[in-house]
């Protein structure tokens, strides 16, 4: 081989090289900065409704799609949304939503009743295998519909389209959330003839037919969505915002900074170490969220399958002096550092119409006594247990604090656990661990979201504890009409399972956004619900935040 | 292949210590292990300690008494680091020399312990590693044959795997918390692990030399003499191939740890190494980036645990060819 | 040379070594406890088994891995994703790959430019202080984690000079940050390689022969010497591209890229089974397929290289 055949060889390959580089950055060019942009915390696992998890995928899928009702963005409440008007029987089993006239697909067609029936079947149904079907089992003959098998299907669940502007829904039992609960993204309708002719990879750009305020102009996996404002919703003149990116990135600090620089007009979270130098900022937005933070003890002792081992934990005394010896606020405000308020009750504070039952105050001495009590005077004789808790950071630090808590004031020493998520929800359901670091985020804005959770054996109950009167309480509650005497009923339960101290509550779980404040119509909610329906952005007339000029490297710590 | 066997020349100190550079890498080097061996019975603020009030504090430092609580610790995890300390210091400590991180924990005091994390992976996942690689190559090379052709040919595939996703893959698995209650029913730990698993994929360019040089040696006249006088296979081996070998093995040993130490940062960088509260090098440089904000850019915590890193591993590759060099004169000019 | 037999025979290999990855990673990940479907709240077991047997993880594993082996070798099919359920593996890798392999291109550039250049200073200045100079800071390349780099950069030309963006990819200034992580430490590696290689060079006879013929120092180094002393540089494209495959991983994350690394670490650990495969097959296709690229492009190089390899 000639050495000339040969370099024009290499310079051959090298040209290759860059026009692979050159194709690779082909159609990556930067469109036109949208009204508003945001950073979504991650890709949405799916843009079906039916299947898709998360608020990352909540929060678009509310932009292309509409369900019967919307959630108000200030207040969660049930607003109209393809319904305008509903009623319920007097017994309240039996549900009516009546359509508006004008609601229509973004490929032009009508919504109708129809398209409702089969979409809320279909989540339903065995073959969409949705994670959320739980979430309506209320319907007559839903649960049964979900849980047949192939072979010997059920009929399907009681929702009827009385006619293209009217449907039916019975229920099994009352359930004054209904409205609520329709608000949320999992029950918006889908397009039956885009589903036919595409198949189940009929959400891309370009197929997906929605029925929301925006349509999907691109979706770059790992990297942007971008939402336009759709010509054919009932409410164009409603919304606001002309165009809108959702950003992927994944790293808090990146999110951070692209907000800082005014990239994007909305983060959610920002790293909570930060939240000192952000604090006092007109730009940031806290609140209550509807989650609960707190500890799972193992009342079982060891495997849930196994038969009962011996345990410190068996013994309620035990449990109530771990629980009593933590400084609630301390570790929400000292520890956390995000706003959290410290929670004694295991319904977070805020649910309209429902007042929780509290827990004692902390109380060091008599979280020693009881230790005492229970055998183990100054945590002599005490067993090291083991800590879980899922890998994260902020997870981290909070339970290395409670951990050091209970070495200082009891004299136990306990094995800090970290496992990936999936891996960690694994073993408190297999009762794998001795103290487990918990959290739960309500579904919709009702108490039995969270108490629900603990009926004996319930999937989500993971401590091993049960009581029957509880159960009986939770069962009577979710029958009863009466909205008054239903909570009354639901604030007993909560007092029984906070007496047997299966579960220790620390805090009450903040929403925290960052929003520029060129932005209108954003408020904080329990749900932590932005629809981008309703927001809206002013000219650059009071730059702040970061959004005109960015801060010098040394920082414009305000 | 004809590889001219390094072998322990008289000399080899010599020629070491008179290359350029040798003498203050040996000096770094020793300085840093020193430090991180003996950081327990220094007078700084324990590695996990938060202080709020001084977080992200720029490097300074300051005299003050040591928290009593962090002290009993001390004391509970290293008697004797904390009596020796007890003994020369009292209860002072010197906090914030490097400055501190969002939780206002000691920079330097994380260095140093991280560096005992960082360093002790890296020996013992080097230690792995020479153990299977001196082994297959040995095999490979003095049984020859098919066997060699077979052996060599797994090394070959092993070169086209991707290992990295392999051991994101296994330590996922071993994350299970009834597999890892059985890995410490056996005296495993989550560290354990990682060396373990370290070590054991870094030993593919070790098994390829010492099969070299077993290849080489197996047909060097003192040894052909050796099996012409009757001596059995395993006399061979140990009397005459692996005092030939320790050359060529002390120096790709040397030149793997800072490999296996890059291996652990990497993995630790992405939060599958080691597991806080433990602290190495890794995990240090991954806060470090997470701390750059346009709200404040705390370069501390990015360059110290880089310096610790590029002074270790920078001096041990020095080290690395300057030993080659010396052991091997053909290569010196 | 290299004849078709030893060719076919080495694609082959590559065949056989991506059976043996993806066996031994569906074995690893149907090890991993929790499943692909949990994500903070225990499901109903009927809602469970609906979702396992829309992906066929129902089926006893053997089938699961016969069925698997079938789609992937047969048909080019790797599967649907498991938790990016809008995309089948294929779209996804048709996404990213060329996010990453763009950076990894002009990784590789930026090493080969660095690199050169620098060994060939040192190897013309050899013994002086430049040679020392850059030698030093090629160790020191090779020491330092790419990461480390990032940081460093990011520190000066972000925040400090405001010279680049931090994140994404939307213009070519974009890239150049990223390049240089990833690419610096394989540019050290190189630097020491094409010096030793070059010296090796000089210090033959038919160098001295053209040095007495009179041509210049900078002439023999160029016209001369660099070809033989690319060798090792050329074997070593090999090992450096996997490098700087799996260094993206991490290199994509800081500077938020949406390429295949950032799939590579969370299709693991979150149990997309047929993602994560899908990624194994293409990363081992890709170095399997460098490697033999770089042991032809050696033969062709270096005459006394036989076929076999």
């Amino acid at each position: 081989m000639s050495r000339d055949r040969l370099t024009s060889l290499v310079a051959g390959a090298l040209g290759l090289a860059l026009l692979l580089a050159a194709v690779g950055l082909a159609g990556r060019t930067t469109a036109p900065r949208a009204d508003f942009a945001f950073c979504n915390q991650s890709e949405p696992s799916s843009l079906d409704p039916a299947v898709s998890t998360g608020v990352p995928d909540a929060r678009i899928l509310r932009a292309l799609f509409e369900g019967l009702t919307r959630p108000d963005p200030a207040t969660n409440a049930p607003l109209p949304g393809v319904a305008e008007r509903w009623e319920t029987s007097a017994d309240g089993l039996e549900w009516r939503f009546h359509l508006r006239a004008d609601a229509r697909w973004s490929n032009g067609d009508p919504v109708t009743a129809h398209d409702f029936e089969h979409s809320l079947r279909r989540v339903l149904s065995p073959a969409t295998a949705s994670r959320n079907a739980y979430l309506l089992w209320c319907v007559e003959g839903a649960r049964e519909y979900t849980r047949a098998g192939p072979d010997a299907p059920a009929p399907p669940p009681a929702i009827d389209a009385v006619s293209d502007r009217e449907l039916r829904i019975r229920l099994v039992r009352p359930t004054p959330y209904l409205a609520s609960l329709l608000s949320y993204y999992t029950f918006a309708p889908i397009h039956r003839g885009c589903l036919e002719e595409h198949g189940p990879l009929w959400t891309q750009a370009g197929r997906l037919v929605g029925n929301g305020p925006f349509v999907l102009v691109e979706r770059r996996l790992r990297d942007r969505i971008r939402l336009e404002r759709s010509p054919t919703y009932w409410g164009r003149d409603e919304v606001a915002l002309g165009s809108v990116t959702a950003y992927a990135a994944a790293g808090v600090t990146t999110q951070l900074n692209m907000y800082l620089l005014g990239e994007v007009d909305w983060m959610v979270k920002p790293p909570p170490g930060l939240y000192a130098s952000l604090r006092g900022r007109e730009d940031l937005v806290v609140g209550g969220q509807l989650g609960t933070t707190f500890l799972r003890f193992n009342t079982h002792g060891g495997a849930f399958a196994d038969a009962p081992r011996d345990s410190p934990f068996r013994d309620p005394r035990v449990r109530e002096a771990l629980a009593l010896a933590l400084d609630r606020r301390a570790l929400a405000e000292d520890v956390m550092r995000g706003g959290q308020e410290p929670l004694d009750s295991f319904v977070p504070n805020g649910l309209p119409g429902y007042e929780p039952a509290r827990l004692p105050p902390p109380d060091v001495a008599r979280a020693r006594a009881l230790l005492a009590e229970a055998g183990y005077p100054d945590g002599r004789g005490f067993p090291r247990f083991s800590f879980l808790y899922p890998h994260n950071e902020t997870t981290r630090d909070f339970c290395e604090a409670v951990a050091a808590a209970w070495r200082r004031t009891l004299g136990l020493e306990c094995e800090l656990v970290n496992q990936v998520f999936g891996v960690y929800l694994d073993s408190t359901v297999q009762g794998l661990y001795d103290v487990a670091w918990s959290a739960w985020i309500g579904d919709y804005l009702d108490p039995s979201t969270f108490l629900e959770l603990f009926v004996t054996g319930g999937g989500n109950n993971r401590t091993g504890w049960g009581d029957p009167r509880y159960d009986a309480l939770v069962e009577e509650a979710g029958g009863e009409p009466d909205v008054a005497r239903r909570a009354a009923l639901y604030r007993e339960a909560e007092a029984i399972l906070l007496a047997a101290w299966c579960v220790a509550p620390v805090y009450q779980r903040v929403n925290i956004n960052l929003v520029s404040t060129r932005v209108r119509g954003f408020h904080d909610n329990l749900l932590d619900v932005h629809p981008l329906r309703d927001l809206s952005v002013v000219p650059d007339a009071a730059p702040r935040g970061g959004s005109a000029s960015p801060a010098g490297p040394d920082g414009a710590a305000r | 292949m004809s590889a001219v066997p390094l072998r322990a020349r008289p000399g080899v100190w010599r020629r070491l210590v008179r290359r350029p550079g040798t003498r203050p890498a040996l000096v770094v080097l020793a300085i840093v292990v020193a430090l991180a061996a003996v950081a327990p019975a220094l007078p700084l603020p324990l590695p996990s300690e938060m202080d709020a009030r001084v977080a992200s504090a720029g490097p300074g430092g300051a005299w003050r008494v040591a928290d009593p609580v962090s002290l009993g610790q001390l004391a509970d995890d290293h008697p004797w680091a904390a009596a020796l300390r007890a003994q020369v210091f009292g209860d002072a400590e010197l906090a914030g020399v490097l400055g501190t991180d969002d939780l206002g924990r000691d920079l330097l005091a994380r260095v140093l312990w991280g560096g005992r994390v960082s360093l002790l992976v890296g020996l013992l996942a080097t230690l792995v590693s020479a153990v299977v690689g001196v082994g297959w190559g040995l095999v490979a090379g003095y049984v020859g044959g098919r066997l060699d052709q077979l052996m060599m040919r797994v090394v070959d595939v092993a070169y086209s795997i991707p290992f990295l996703f392999v051991v994101i893959l296994l330590i996922a698995v071993l994350r299970d918390e009834e597999l890892a209650g059985r890995m410490r029913a056996l005296g495993l730990d989550r560290l354990s692990v990682l060396y373990l698993v370290i070590g054991g994929i870094s030993w593919l360019t070790m098994a390829r030399i010492v099969r070299g040089q077993v290849l080489a040696l197996r047909e060097a006249p003192f040894v052909s003499a050796a099996r012409a006088l009757g001596a059995g296979g395993p006399r061979i081996v140990r009397a005459h191939v692996l005092p030939n070998l320790w050359g060529v093995v002390v120096v790709y040993l040397t030149l793997t740890v800072p490999r296996v130490m890059l291996f652990e940062a990497f993995l630790s960088f992405l939060g599958l190494g080691v597991e806080p509260p433990g602290v190495s090098w890794g995990i240090l440089a991954s806060e470090g980036l997470e701390s750059l904000t346009v709200l404040g850019v705390s370069w501390w915590l990015v360059v110290f645990p880089g310096l610790a890193l590029a002074l270790t591993l920078g001096t041990l590759n020095l080290l690395g060819d300057a030993l080659r060099d010396a052991l091997d004169p053909r290569l010196v000019r | 040379m290299i004849t078709p037999r030893t060719l076919l025979l080495r694609l082959l290999g590559v065949a056989g070594i991506v059976l043996v990855v993806v066996t031994v990673c569906f074995a690893l990940m149907h090890a991993v406890p929790g499943g692909p479907f949990d994500d903070g709240r225990d499901i109903d077991p009927a809602i469970k088994a609906n979702l396992l047997a829309r992906y066929d993880l129902d089926a006893p594993l053997p089938q699961q891995y016969v069925r698997y082996m079938g789609n992937v070798f047969l048909r080019g099919d790797l599967g649907p994703s498991l938790k990016l359920r809008d995309y089948s593996v294929n779209q996804v890798l048709a996404e990213s790959l060329p996010v990453s392999m763009t950076l990894g291109v002009c990784a590789l550039l930026v090493a080969l430019a660095i690199g050169l250049g620098a060994g060939a200073l040192a190897a013309a200045r050899r013994g002086g202080w430049v040679d020392t100079l850059v030698m030093g800071g090629a160790t020191l390349g090779i020491s330092l984690p790419n990461f480390v780099i990032a940081g460093l950069l990011v520190l000066l030309f972000v925040f400090h000079w405001r010279l680049f963006p931090l994140t994404g990819l939307t213009s070519p200034a974009h890239l150049v940050l990223p390049s240089i992580a990833l690419g610096l430490p394989f540019a050290a590696s190189i630097a020491r390689l094409f010096r030793t290689g070059l010296l090796e060079v000089l210090g033959e006879d038919w160098i001295r022969t053209a040095r007495a013929k009179g041509l210049t120092g900078r002439a023999v180094l160029w016209r001369h010497a660099a070809r033989p002393a690319m060798l090792p540089v050329v074997s070593f494209l090999g090992p450096a591209l996997a490098g700087i495959l799996s260094g993206s991983l991490v290199v994509e994350q800081i500077f938020a890229i949406p390429g295949m690394g950032s799939h590579f670490v969370d299709s693991a650990l979150n149990a997309d089974y047929y993602l994560a495969s899908g990624v194994v097959i293409v990363y081992t296709v890709l170095v399997s397929t460098a490697n033999l690229a770089v042991d032809l492009g050696y033969a062709l190089l270096d005459p006394r290289v036989e076929g076999s390899t």
